[in-house]
């Protein structure tokens, strides 16, 4: 094991549990630690870990560094002690940097077992802040299981098809795989939706400003940032589109049947979407219109049968 | 004797002669018989590791006496045994910490702690068996030492559950010996023999076919194969030191290693493939994995939702080696050693659950998490891993036995372990649910004075243990020693060699 390696990778590895550690009094510790990264990847080279998971290598310095590195950036600041953040418990602010941890770990990959790894690492960590959070709606669990555990077989199947395509190799790399499918953009965007489906429902049950404006920054940035690992700026463009088309198709669904959509919420509450974008936020009235969007935009029913047919589409397009 | 020749007999006796010895000890002489179980165990493992590498250098350790005209007892350590005789070496240390901390006040220990070595002693003679009448002999012993074990409460559910036990098995065993008798009259000898000695012994093919089945069903049992399956949930009423034995060290891995010596080592992959057998193994493996996990689903007994975890997860070690294919079969292999970590740290959870709390069913543990954090935390590692999430040791053998059925056009062994996975986390989540985020119903009871952690320690160390070898199994696959790195090793070496 290199020093380098144990330098760059330790840290991200062990900070997350700072906040545990160090306890309330301590919450400007927080952004610093999301900030570490930033240093420790610029000055990086592409590294290569033959004793993580099957042999793994993260791609490190140049352009796609200082990508990555906004991310945390954006992520620093909003998780800043001034902004929404101010409130984050200790719990809640590590597995928050536990899901920017494996974020970055999944966007540094330069092989699919990492970038799996990370991906289900950080989907699972924002589901634990919230539910550390006790911010959750009573029921809200199992529906958001529902969507994640699709979700993951899901990232699971697209890694075998990457590999299938990589000749079977154990550790396909995500250059190599991308440029040898055709069409490899459209997987980029199935694969984004899958993170995107998973991310905006976990954004959309938020009940509590604080931890919402750190997650959506985490999943925002991320989204495209996957789209362009996987498949360049075109991967990132159709990433990004997917996720439009997908939240429009389910916004529509919402609006076009809304009995259905309003049986399924259980929001109490309808603010109006346009009066949400026109008048701000305002963080004390915030749960009652979160529970308004989460209507316009369609309920988690309409999400998990996105990730359904998401499921069925990788299947088809893996053996067929 | 060269010491090639003594350490395979010495590895045995690391566990047989504690056993021995401590059925004459009196029931109070619990120092004398701890140290001896300790100590055994510790002997074993430093002798274990010792033939590993030399195993991995090329050396070879085996022994072997005339038993019978033509028959001999051989023992010999190959890099397949040595899989399994490591992982029994390490939970058997385990797991003697746990009983000695479980059993503490419970009566008859010498009876359960001298039985529970034969059981150890029986598994290393099961792995390292050089030919599949020693296999029998110890595969025998074992079922003869694990019924007392199973029988341990003496109440009338348990003696129900070991008479169960004792049907299955002796059944099984007699298939055993019936295929075993029939495989030596078509073709003269047992010897175990990298990619099979059967192929070209003359035989017919519908006659090797049956044999096969006969000798699969025999071990099947004990794999707990749908439909021989029925002893495993019953006997749960076994205290959870042998529940994890059997679950995870002994008994239905003898059973799944059994299937891997008789495909591998028999008949030869290839050579069972052309016969067609490997497509009915598939068939009744993939059966079992949906069957299991669907019947898990409906357990609100912890326990026997693990147990029905178990029957169907251990058929991914049968899946993994009838899907005809390298890859297929490290996925196999490797899961022998995943699971088995697993799964033995889901028992010493549950087992604290009851010693600690008197929790026995899952509607039960809405907020334990906050009493006993540390060994939550194992539950949930352990739990993740068996769903197959990276980066535990279950997504590993999940991700070799996808692109092994990938590799081998068996497409529908993709959808079979996707299914698997989800079933998996529709029984075990809702667990970490109850655990960590659900209020308790009712204050716990009180820490008992003396006990400094949330259980004694005896308990607390060995999941704390296995949940961190579960989670670097996973993290550092690659390593080299590591299962997986072992596993392909195996396969490599002896069945898949150039």
């Amino acid at each position: 094991m290199s020093l380098l390696t144990l330098v760059v990778f330790a840290p991200l590895l062990l900070l997350p549990l700072l906040p545990l550690l160090c306890g309330r009094p301590r919450q400007w510790l927080v952004p610093l630690v999301a900030l570490l990264p930033v240093a420790l990847l610029l000055p990086a080279q592409p590294l290569a870990l033959p004793w993580i998971l099957l042999g793994s290598g993260v791609a490190g310095g140049g352009p796609g560094a200082a990508v990555v590195s906004l991310v945390s950036v954006f992520f620093a600041l909003a998780l800043a002690p001034w902004g929404k953040g101010a409130g984050l418990s200790p719990r809640v602010s590590a597995c928050l940097l536990l899901a920017q941890a494996a974020c970055i770990a999944a966007l540094v990959a330069t092989d699919l077992m990492l970038l799996l790894a990370g991906f289900t690492v950080a989907s699972y960590a924002l589901l634990a802040a919230r539910l550390s959070s006790g911010a959750l709606a009573p029921g809200r669990l199992p529906a958001i299981v529902l969507l994640l555990v699709p979700g993951d077989l899901a990232a699971f199947e697209l890694a075998l098809l990457f590999a299938k395509v990589a000749d079977n190799a154990v550790t396909p790399s995500v250059a190599g795989a991308a440029a040898v499918l055709p069409g490899a953009t459209v997987i980029a965007g199935f694969a984004a939706l899958a993170a995107a489906s998973r991310g905006a429902l976990l954004l959309l049950v938020a009940r509590r400003p604080g931890q919402l404006l750190p997650t959506a920054t985490l999943v925002l940035l991320v989204v495209p940032t996957l789209g362009w690992r996987l498949g360049d700026a075109a991967g990132a463009l159709s990433a990004v589109l997917a996720v439009a088309a997908g939240a429009a198709a389910t916004a529509a669904l919402s609006r076009l049947w809304p009995p259905l959509a309003a049986r399924f919420t259980q929001a109490r509450e309808r603010v109006s979407w346009r009066l949400l974008l026109w008048q701000g936020l305002d963080a004390g009235a915030w749960p009652g219109r979160l529970a308004g969007a989460e209507r316009e935009l369609g309920s988690w029913r309409f999400a998990l049968a996105g990730a359904i047919v998401l499921v069925l589409l990788l299947l088809i397009a893996t053996f067929f | 004797m060269s010491e090639h020749e003594l350490l395979p007999l010495a590895v045995l006796a690391t566990s047989l002669l504690p056993g021995l010895v401590i059925f004459f000890l009196p029931e109070g002489a619990v120092r004398v018989r701890s140290v001896l179980n300790l100590a055994g165990a510790t002997v074993k493992l430093v002798l274990v590791a010792v033939m590993l590498w030399g195993v991995s250098r090329g050396e070879n350790y085996a022994v072997s006496y005339p038993l019978l005209p033509g028959l001999t007892f051989s023992l010999r350590a190959d890099s397949l045994a040595l899989l399994f005789v490591t992982l029994s070496a390490q939970l058997w240390f385990l797991t003697t910490i746990y009983a000695i901390g479980y059993l503490e006040s419970s009566p008859n220990r010498a009876r359960f702690f001298g039985f529970f070595s034969l059981c150890v002693t029986a598994t290393v003679g099961v792995a390292m068996a050089g030919n599949l009448i020693t296999f029998l002999l110890f595969y025998e012993l074992l079922t003869l030492s694990t019924y007392p074990l199973v029988v341990h409460r003496e109440t009338a559910a348990a003696r129900a559950a070991g008479n169960r036990y004792l049907a299955y098995t002796i059944g099984g065993g007699a298939a055993l010996l019936l295929g075993t008798a029939w495989l030596y009259a078509e073709t003269g000898t047992l010897t175990f023999t990298p990619r099979g000695f059967v192929d070209g012994s003359g035989a017919s093919s519908p006659v090797l076919a049956a044999i096969f089945f006969l000798l699969v069903a025999g071990v099947g049992v004990k794999a707990a194969l749908v439909p021989l399956h029925g002893w495993l949930p019953r006997a749960m009423v076994a205290p959870a030191p042998v529940s994890a034995l059997l679950h995870a060290v002994a008994v239905v891995k003898a059973g799944a290693f059994g299937i891997i010596r008789i495909v591998y080592d028999v008949f030869g992959v290839e050579y069972a493939a052309e016969l067609g057998v490997t497509d009915a193994l598939a068939a009744v493996a993939a059966v079992t994995i949906i069957y299991g996990s669907l019947r898990a689903l409906a357990q609100d007994d912890l326990k026997r939702r693990l147990a029905f975890s178990t029957v169907s997860q251990v058929s991914y070690i049968a899946l993994g080696v009838a899907i005809v294919g390298p890859l297929a079969s490290i996925g196999g292999i490797v899961h022998l050693v995943h699971q088995g970590l697993m799964k033995i740290t889901l028992f010493f959870c549950a087992g604290n659950y009851a010693e600690t709390l008197g929790l026995h069913k899952v509607s039960e543990l809405d907020g334990v998490g906050r009493r006993m954090p540390l060994t939550t935390a194992a539950f949930t590692v352990a739990a993740l891993g068996m769903i197959g999430l990276p980066p535990m040791a279950g997504f590993i053998s999940k991700w070799y036995l996808g692109l092994g059925a990938i590799e081998a056009g068996a497409t529908w062994a993709v959808f079979v372990l996707a299914g698997s996975s989800a079933l998996n986390a529709a029984y075990f989540l809702p667990i970490l649910h109850r655990a960590w985020f659900r209020a308790p119903t009712a204050a716990w009871a009180p820490v008992p004075a003396g006990v400094r952690a949330e259980t004694a320690l005896a308990l607390l160390l060995p999941p704390v243990i296995t949940a961190l070898l579960v989670l670097l199994a996973g993290v550092l696959a690659s390593v080299q020693y590591s299962p997986q790195e072992w596993a392909t090793l195996v396969v490599r070496r002896e069945f898949y060699a150039p």
